[in-house]
């Protein structure tokens, strides 16, 4: 069950690195974070501890249904539906993608963690996101989706005490939330969230 | 005890602004807070003066002769910079600038700002630290973008999107450093002080890998070339009270969590080369940013990119580190905290006045603004280490250091990277000062007056920090030392 978990979440990012519509890339990001918070879900179930519960409730609770719904929300209220020019287009980022997963699980073929590997993969996919893409939301999901892998990384390596993991998970949130409050201030300011117009601050 | 009265007192300061609508109440329970905390760190200092350490909560708080140093820095500067805040949030709101909701909020985030890095110093758990941190670029990610425009914004969203990336690779250096130690005590595995003294890991190759991670993220919010380029952005464009908090404490801070960091990689034996991220780091930082300020129109960023360069000449003296010039790198931080945000506060009058931060858009200062424009030139010789001020000394040490280490090289663009930067330095300012145009009539400004008193307390905390500096201060920063270089 982890293992199809887990090439979910890989599915999911690939297709996430190749799209251009929002929507689409809100809903993988959606299948990404619940396959994330099921399977932190189904470690507690396995191990009894109460620290992945939450850690999983918490997850799904962000990442599945208050984040999308902001999103969506600013979508509509931006008017916009699709990333227009994209600085790496969709056939590179998806050979970059690729690239990414096999260094992932290339260097860690000893290991028999595929967490840590679907981990690294997922901060390769989440940077890219962010370097490549134009539009300040895109960039915010590249973040979440970094976000994600270092959700995955933390249950894999180490176990802290909950008021610790909590404050990880909830710090996230607080910045996909501001980068949210952000991206509305921007739009108003520049009449658009292409980050094209970021020009003015140079030498 | 003290740690229970310094929350409560924080909790009071961030929630007055919210209660109450009027500006006045939230600045002077600020102003009374920074001051009754500067005590309590005061009372704190005079505890762990012999190098002893304190611990409470289950060591969940942790207070040696290291996070004194810090604790000094942050609560000090806290102070000046609230005292200057309230005259300039009432300033902006009568100017209409800004509405009084959002002076409000002002207070909400600086306190809560504070709150964070006063917590990064205190705490004793390293993941804790790394919360710390985050907490400080959320809050400072609102006042960055504070005066909501096109440059502001800009370089918030360039802040909010280099830092997050650096901080989360900083995460992941950090988990898989607790994880190297996992054959350890899961419950002692946290705490920076059981760590200092186990500090043998399962695997050395992962501490570098870690260390490697946590330098170069966390090194991006503490301003460290290649990664800076978030800096002059969002230095220049925040509200002057949060430029002169974040480039004189907040950068000294994030060195400080890494330097934590690097005292337990110091102890395994085969990581020494380690130092040599810290050398290599900071003189990238100081040939970067002292090329940077030559060429600099703006006087804000060229203030930023002298930050870039005094946290350069920070990390080369730990990463040298030996004695002298550890000792030098600590009194560097505590001189640049003061120096730094008085240059920052003077500017913020400056700009006050002339609403603009280009440099060639200002001449006479000395006719015009003559109070504010000796405070310039005094801060100017603060960072630049002119002799009698304690900068000298600190760079002195560091360059005693370099030579006694025998690293000629770095001696060398070490030496000529400070004459550039006092070059750039003196171009600038001596022309915003005294060029006059021709036909041309200054007069003084009204405005010249206005907020004074913070400047004139940073300058005293200068004073006050050369005169001490053979007795008690050296000592404290010796006993620091002492626990980086053991």
């Amino acid at each position: 069950m982890i293992q199809a978990l887990l090439t979910i979440i890989l599915i999911s990012s690939i297709f996430i690195s190749g799209v251009r519509r929002i929507k689409l890339i809100t809903a993988g990001f959606i299948f990404q974070s619940a396959a994330i918070g099921l399977i932190v879900l189904k470690l507690g179930y396995e191990t009894g501890k109460v620290d992945y519960y939450i850690l999983g409730i918490l997850t799904i609770v962000t990442k599945v249904i208050i984040i999308p719904l902001i999103i969506t929300r600013s979508v509509k209220k931006l008017k916009i539906n699709r990333e227009m020019e994209l600085i790496v287009n969709a056939f590179v980022s998806y050979i970059i993608t690729g690239i990414g997963i096999m260094i992932a699980f290339g260097i860690l073929n000893k290991s028999q963690d595929n967490f840590l590997k679907t981990g690294i993969a997922l901060f390769i996919i989440g940077v890219l996101l962010m370097v490549a893409r134009k539009k300040a939301i895109t960039q915010m999901i590249g973040f979440l989706i970094f976000e994600n892998g270092i959700v995955l990384f933390e249950t894999s390596l180490s176990k802290m005490s909950l008021v610790i993991e909590a404050g990880i998970v909830f710090e996230g949130l607080m910045l996909a939330l501001i980068m949210g409050i952000m991206i509305f201030h921007i739009n108003k300011t520049f009449d658009s969230i292409n980050t094209d117009f970021f020009e003015n601050l140079k030498e | 005890m003290y740690i229970i009265v310094i929350g409560i007192l924080f909790l009071i300061m961030i929630i007055t602004p919210l209660i109450f609508k009027n500006i006045k109440i939230a600045g002077i329970v600020t102003i009374i807070g920074s001051i009754l905390i500067l005590s309590i760190v005061f009372k704190i200092i005079t505890l762990v003066s012999g190098g002893a350490s304190l611990s409470y909560f289950d060591e969940f708080f942790y207070v040696d002769s290291l996070s004194i140093v810090q604790l000094l820095i942050i609560a000090s500067v806290n102070i000046i910079v609230s005292i200057y805040a309230y005259k300039y949030i009432r300033n902006e709101i009568k100017e209409n600038i800004i509405s009084l909701k959002k002076g409000g909020f002002y207070y909400f985030l600086f306190n809560f700002f504070v709150f964070f890095m006063i917590f990064i110093a205190l705490t004793n758990n390293i993941v804790a630290m790394w919360i710390g941190l985050e907490g400080t670029t959320l809050t400072t990610a609102f006042l960055i973008g504070f005066n909501i425009n096109k440059n502001s914004l800009e370089a918030a969203w360039k802040y909010v999107i280099i830092c997050s990336i650096g901080i989360g690779m900083g995460l992941i250096g950090i988990l898989i450093f607790v994880n190297a130690y996992s054959n350890q005590d899961t419950n002692e595995i946290l705490k920076w002080s059981h760590l200092i003294k186990n500090p043998n890991p399962q695997s050395t190759y992962a501490i570098k890998i870690a260390f490697t991670l946590i330098f170069v993220g966390l090194g991006t919010k503490a301003g460290l070339a290649p990664m800076h380029t978030w800096l002059p952005d969002a230095h220049s464009e925040a509200p002057s009270p949060v430029s002169a908090m974040m480039s004189g404490v907040l950068l000294d801070l994030a060195l400080y969590v890494i330097l934590r960091f690097y005292i337990i990689t110091k102890h395994i034996p085969g990581l020494q080369n380690t130092k040599w991220l810290f050398i290599i780091f900071g003189c990238v930082s100081l040939l970067i940013s002292s090329f940077s300020i030559l060429r600099q129109l703006n006087y804000k960023r060229m203030l930023a990119f002298s930050s870039v360069e005094n946290m350069g000449i920070i990390a080369l003296g730990l990463g040298i580190g030996s004695k002298i010039a550890v000792f030098g790198a600590l009194l560097h931080s505590l001189v640049h905290a003061y120096g730094k945000s008085m240059l920052f506060l003077t500017a913020g009058n400056i700009l006050s006045a002339y609403k603009t931060k280009r440099i060639d858009k200002i001449n006479a200062l000395i006719k015009t603004m003559p109070i504010n424009a000796v405070f310039l030139i005094l801060g100017m010789l603060v960072i630049t280490g002119a002799p009698p001020l304690p900068a000298f000394f600190s760079e002195y040490y560091i360059i005693v250091g370099t030579v006694e280490a025998g690293n000629y090289v770095i001696t060398a663009l070490y030496s000529l990277c400070l004459l550039l930067v006092f070059a750039g330095f003196l171009r600038v300012f001596i022309k915003i000062v005294f060029n006059t145009e021709p036909g041309v009539k200054y007069v003084k400004m009204e405005k010249d007056n206005e907020n004074i008193v913070p400047l004139v307390l940073c300058f005293v905390s200068i004073i006050i920090m050369s005169l001490f500096m053979n007795g008690y201060l050296s000592n404290m920063i010796n006993n620091a030392v002492l626990i980086i270089c053991d």
